[in-house]
């Protein structure tokens, strides 16, 4: 019989596993329902062993489990997109939510990862064992997050709260339900990608500039 | 109908969502406030391994007259054998544990374990007590291989087994796996894996022997090999969980703590030192809060040779300590005593040394013949010389030459007053040493060298 962990981790790698096919070039138009099904299918496939391994249970042995962030970002990018045009308004706060989570994940991958794994003295991963000074400053995030109106950022927060005080994943640490290697890999992907991109427009407005 | 969009529908629910964020927040300040830090360690530290309130159904008798006592508890010839760790039954027996393989890292090792009965001083037949597959199949991920073991009795007087297993890359890709027996090892519980590092659960394993803290939580000193390479020591509840951690060291030059617990606020923790500078020395660190704080890591008066060692505290307050007392190979290894809380150390006993024979460049032929009399000289020898020989040859010989290794020690007292010493015997066997107290008082006596 599986551990309830095991379960919850495995549901969660394999729905992010669908949630990323349908955001496979020419799956991206499928309307609600239709995205809704491809994700069930390839879940399920995903979970069912074949000579006693499945998918999940591979991804799982290199990623771990997903962060609650990890999830909320999946649910927020697939399923945010709506339908119709957004308004400038809505378009403003999208954008903002958007930045605001991935600045602080970011910022959070950039800070721990390192530290935890031995660069410097100080261990930013400890705080997650239930430090009440590290709860009270999420607590403070969260809140700015939800008055200025970027709820995703606050969303995920409080789900990740939640699911560490429910003990959702196989991790007793806070840190683990916050951030996962996989989406700040991502976070740290686009930051790179747009560096290029802004290195390039230099380098290419700097010749133009020569050629004047 | 069209569809509302996240933004659209988060405007309309802010009232929700800030009671969402207050919840959250409230359960988490609750569990917040259940982990409470332990108040002290509960006296008796490493070598501790026998629970509080169990029994003892028969008491062991003590070691033979001579006072020490030699044989080899793993019996597999051929096989790269190490890193054995002891502990003792509730029916007084003595239970080792070691990992077994083709090679060190290869997809073969298993962990394996036999019961030395005291009754009548002989080793039972080793068994395996976990696979690569076995424990793959129970933690529900793909493990690639197995490492060090290290078993410590739980304050419910369980047996607790850690192991390092493997999923990605080398050592340093490492998580450590744990099994609980109710019935001191005769059958154990599901598998799961402690989580401890925020970057794909790498880069932590385990060699020393856990503690006990007052609150009935465990400290399990563990060292990371990845980007760093620094000691920690973990603290674990009851059910297993990882409920805190504290670093011993930082940098790149400590591995395996071993924790020495004086009395509830004291103790020393000593690391293997893996840096580059001379001379090597054992690294040493103090608490004085029940290891809230401690202090930076320095070095002591011990050699090292980037190896494991082992310890304990004794009744009477003095340190004794099983290591390879040299800076650079392990073809020696002693047993050390300190009665100043670790400022200095003494050598009473040389349990393995053949760094004069290392040093004169043996041919084969030689070698065979040192590791036949070796073989031959250790009382509870269960198979001929030539096969110990044959066995180291093809383990240590056709990789190293002619070299002898005698490491990563594990020592425990019984509650019969004997001590046991386990360690690996040219990473062929596993060798087990049991003094008695009279003859440790004895050595304590001697004539000893000053470090």
């Amino acid at each position: 019989m599986p551990a309830s962990t095991d379960i919850t981790g495995l549901a969660g790698i394999a729905g992010a596993l669908g949630w990323m096919v349908t955001a496979l070039p020419g799956l991206r138009g499928l309307s609600g329902q239709k995205v809704a099904w491809t994700v069930v299918a390839v879940s399920v496939v995903a979970v069912v062993p074949v000579a006693g391994w499945s998918v999940a249970v591979g991804v799982r042995g290199v990623t771990g489990d997903l962060s609650m962030t990890t999830m909320v970002w999946l649910g927020w990018s697939r399923w945010g997109r709506g339908t119709r045009e957004a308004t400038m308004e809505e378009a403003r706060l999208e954008e903002g939510s958007r930045y605001g989570l991935e600045t602080l994940i970011g910022v959070a991958a950039l800070a721990l990862y390192p530290m935890a794994l031995g660069i410097g003295r100080i261990d930013p991963y400890r705080l997650g064992y239930g430090s009440g000074w590290f709860l009270s400053t999420l607590l403070v995030v969260a809140l700015v997050a939800w008055f200025r109106r970027a709820e995703v950022v606050a969303l995920a927060i409080a789900l990740a709260v939640l699911a560490w005080t429910g003990r959702w994943n196989e991790s007793s640490n806070l840190w683990d339900y916050l951030l996962d290697p996989l989406v700040s890999f991502y976070v740290l992907g686009r930051w790179g990608a747009r560096g290029v991109k802004w290195a390039h427009r230099r380098i290419a407005g700097g010749l133009a500039g020569v050629k004047r | 109908m069209r569809r509302l969009t996240i933004g659209e529908e988060l405007k309309g629910r802010r009232g929700v969502w800030l009671g969402l964020i207050l919840v959250a927040f409230g359960a988490g300040a609750v569990r917040c406030l259940r982990e409470a830090p332990p108040e002290g360690f509960r006296p008796g530290g490493v070598g501790m391994t026998v629970a509080p309130d169990r029994t003892i159904a028969s008491r062991p008798k003590e070691a033979a007259r001579g006072g020490l006592r030699t044989d080899f508890v793993s019996l597999r010839a051929g096989v790269r054998t190490h890193a054995p760790s002891l502990v003792e039954l509730k029916n007084g027996d003595i239970r080792a544990f070691w990992y077994a393989g083709t090679d060190e890292g290869t997809q073969d090792v298993t962990i394996r374990t036999a019961v030395l009965e005291t009754r009548t001083s002989e080793w039972g037949p080793e068994r395996m007590v976990t696979s690569r597959e076995h424990t793959q199949e129970e933690v529900r991920r793909y493990v690639k291989k197995l490492g060090n073991p290290v078993v410590s009795r739980a304050p419910d007087g369980a047996l607790w087994l850690f192991y390092v297993t493997v999923s990605v890359g080398g050592w340093a890709g490492s998580s450590i796996t744990m099994i609980r027996s109710q019935d001191d090892g005769e059958s154990w519980e599901k598998a799961r894996r402690l989580v401890t590092s925020p970057f794909l659960n790498i880069s932590t394993l385990v060699k020393g022997p856990a503690i006990t803290y007052t609150d009935g939580t465990m400290g399990l000193p563990v060292h990371h090999e990845f980007l760093g390479k620094f000691g920690e020591l973990l603290r674990i509840d009851a059910q297993g969980d990882v409920v805190d951690k504290v670093r011993l060291s930082s940098g790149r030059e400590a591995l395996q703590p071993l924790v020495l617990v004086r009395d509830e606020n004291r103790a020393l923790v000593l690391m293997r030192y893996a840096g580059k500078a001379r001379p090597r020395r054992v690294l040493s660190t103090t608490t004085g809060n029940a290891g809230r704080t401690w202090t930076a890591p320095t070095g002591s008066l011990l050699p090292n040779s980037d190896a494991a060692l082992t310890g304990m505290v004794l009744a009477d307050g003095r340190m004794l300590v099983a290591l390879n007392d040299t800076e650079e190979r392990r073809e020696r290894l002693s047993l050390v005593v300190s009665s100043d809380g670790g400022a200095s150390w003494r050598t009473i006993y040389r349990v393995e040394d053949q760094s004069e024979p290392a040093s004169q460049g043996l041919n084969e032929t030689d070698y065979a013949a040192v590791i036949e009399r070796l073989g031959e000289t250790t009382v509870g020898a269960r198979r001929g010389a030539s096969e110990y020989a044959s066995s180291v040859k093809r383990v240590m010989f056709s990789k190293q030459g002619n070299t002898f290794e005698f490491s990563y020690p594990s020592l425990i007292r019984a509650s019969g007053g004997d001590f046991h010493l386990a360690y690996t015997w040219n990473e062929a066997f596993i060798k087990h040493v049991q003094f008695s107290q009279a003859w440790l008082d004895e050595r304590l006596q001697a004539d000893a060298r000053l470090h």
